[in-house]
């Protein structure tokens, strides 16, 4: 199986929303390959007549009853928050210079 | 022996029969923990201010002759997966640092309604991704048997916490094996329940597919006790299971009788070997020959497909992990960086998450992030969930032919603190006896098997039971719990805690 190269990790380090520095890259891209290498073992196990199981108990179609209860006050939701501004969430500008 | 050294149900017994306070209880354990959490490190928060208060009122409820539960007023901790509001909640996380939740998660409200004062919260691996609470951004717990020495994880904060009698009940979460590892490396008791029966509303999601909630104590008894208190349906969970938890305590009392006349235990033919320490293998198969004196019919049983477990485990973990925490983007809650200059959101994201999570935490999430990424999600992640569904059916044909799966809980004592903090495979390893029974949702219990005679660590013993047996756990547990309690003399407990006078 292909290593994962240092961009590669780099890469999806940026897919992920994490701004890995150089060391950071240098010390886990290793260990990334490491742990790659031994899950990969498990490729070609099972053949096509397998179904998937993304749950362990099956269940469909959960609802329940269809009944007001109270939520958060928007006071509660924003305590942690880092900003705020009329009782909103303050985020940072969400485009870019090129945008 | 003073009241810390009393299991639950004596500790419930000695308040129903007005022998004690539960003021008091709760001020013995709050003054264990300020004795002995410096060197510990169990807690990363105690609260008790609150204990106390809530325990104040346990007492007024049980003078004026309405205790709202059994255990009301016996104390318990909480492992910092569980949302509690108004007490931090950081799942051993920077980026969650300071973060007082405005909700209880189910579990905590169910706590909270029986009326057990909370002592605080229980250290865990970041975001309970690990084997050892080395990975916890508040650095690790000690375990109370060698404090040089992991308690296991990623719960080691209960299970050091329950093993040292700073408290005599806690919640852990188990993903792998994170409740029942920690008792086994600390000498006590861990349960997985089945997937779904205990709510995992308010608990910070590591793998939503796998994770649940259960109860660790120093004895068979006491787990049972509590997992029937925090377990049961939940509307708000969507995953939680219709059916009621009961006759788990029943199942206790009845298996410490002894007679196991009937039982058919597999051992399981794929969790033997050279992975497994001799030290650890020696106690197992003392508790196996207990098991037959007792009327138990032991077979082996092989489950082919366990060989695969721990690499599916480590696609599919990651594959949900690397989702869900996606959530902690210093948007809403948690911890905002913002670098120089006028950075955008994304870039505030990133700097804020590189800061925030931990190693394990971001090799984990890009392993996710490579098994979901498109041309390799069948290769890698699709095949795992296939996995997942051969490993469902060796447990349905090996249930076919026992009633419960046994094997050591994990193949060696606790390890050095240090010892593999810097290889993640290795501590991946540990996990192999654990992981399957998360993958199928089948529920699990570890109990001490004894101590170790190459190094006086404790060694544990894992029973797994079909989806929603988990009676049977309890059953076959108090069994042997009971019998090697007589061939001890009691529970074992680290020399360092043991009540004067004992040992």
């Amino acid at each position: 199986m292909p290593e994962l190269s240092r961009d590669e990790v780099r890469h999806l380090a940026d897919l992920a929303r994490i701004d890995l520095s150089d060391a950071e890259l240098e010390h886990l891209a290793p260990q990334l390959n490491v742990i790659l290498e031994s899950v990969a073992s498990i490729q070609g196990v099972a053949g096509p007549d397998v179904p998937a199981t993304s749950h362990p108990i099956p269940m469909t179609n959960v609802f329940r009853e269809d009944v007001v209860v109270p939520g958060l006050t928007p006071q509660q939701a924003l305590a942690a928050a880092p900003a705020q501004e009329d009782d909103k969430f303050s985020v940072p500008r969400i485009l870019g210079d090129e945008q | 022996m003073s009241w810390i050294h009393k299991t639950a149900a004596e500790q419930a017994a000695a308040l129903a029969a007005g022998e004690v306070t539960s003021v008091e209880l709760t001020q013995a354990h709050l003054d264990q923990i300020a004795a002995t959490d410096g060197e510990l490190h169990a807690f990363l928060h105690v609260d008790a201010e609150g204990a106390l208060a809530q325990a104040a009122a346990s007492d007024e409820r049980r003078a004026a002759g309405s205790p709202l539960h059994e255990l009301d007023g016996v104390p318990i901790a909480i492992k910092d997966v569980l949302t509690t509001e108004g007490l931090p909640t950081t799942a051993g996380s920077r980026i969650l640092e300071g973060w007082i939740p405005p909700y209880d998660g189910t579990v905590t409200t169910k706590i909270k309604a029986a009326g057990l004062p909370i002592l605080g919260k229980t250290n865990m691996d970041e975001f309970a991704m690990g084997s050892s609470t080395e990975n916890s951004a508040y650095g690790p717990t000690r375990n109370p048997w060698d404090h040089g020495r992991i308690p296991g994880g990623s719960g080691g904060g209960s299970a050091a916490a329950v093993g040292a009698f700073q408290a005599p009940l806690a919640i852990g979460s188990d993903t792998g094996g994170s409740i029942r590892q920690p008792g086994a490396m600390t000498g006590t008791v861990g349960v997985k329940p089945t997937y779904g029966s205990v709510s995992r509303y308010g608990v910070i999601a590591l793998a939503n597919s796998l994770d649940q909630l259960g109860p660790c104590t120093r004895t068979v008894l006491d787990s049972a006790l509590l997992h029937e208190l925090i377990g049961g349906h939940d509307p708000r969970d969507s995953t939680s299971v219709p059916n009621q938890v009961t006759g788990l305590v029943d199942a206790a009392r009845a298996g410490a009788a002894r007679d196991l006349g009937g039982l058919k235990v597999g051992i399981v033919t794929e969790l033997q070997g050279d992975a497994w320490n001799a030290d650890v293998v020696e106690r197992f198969d003392e508790s196996i020959a207990l098991l037959k004196e007792m009327g138990a019919d032991v077979v082996e049983v092989s489950l082919p497909s366990f060989v695969h477990a721990m690499a599916a485990y480590y696609l599919i973990l990651p594959a949900e992990c690397s989702s869900n925490l996606a959530k902690f983007d210093a948007m809403r809650y948690g911890r905002r960086v913002t670098p120089e200059g006028s950075p955008s959101a994304e870039e505030v994201m990133k700097v804020s998450r590189d800061a925030g999570f931990g190693d394990e935490v971001k090799r984990r999430i890009i392993i996710g992030t490579y098994a979901l990424s498109s041309g390799y999600y069948d290769a890698f992640y699709g095949q795992a969930q296939k996995i997942r569904t051969l490993i469902i059916e060796d447990f349905k044909k090996a249930f076919e032919q026992v009633d419960v799966l046994v094997s050591p809980t994990a193949p060696s004592t606790a390890w050095a603190i240090g010892e593999k903090a810097d290889d993640p495979l290795a501590m991946y390893l540990q996990d192999l006896a654990t992981i399957p029974a998360n993958l199928a949702g089948v529920p699990g219990i570890s109990i001490p098997s004894g101590v170790s005679s190459a190094d006086g660590l404790p060694t544990g013993i894992q029973f797994l039971a079909p989806v929603l047996e988990d009676a049977r756990l309890y059953r076959v547990g108090a069994a042997l719990e009971s019998a090697l309690f007589e061939q001890w003399g009691g529970q074992i407990t680290p020399a360092a805690y043991a009540p004067k006078g004992a040992n």
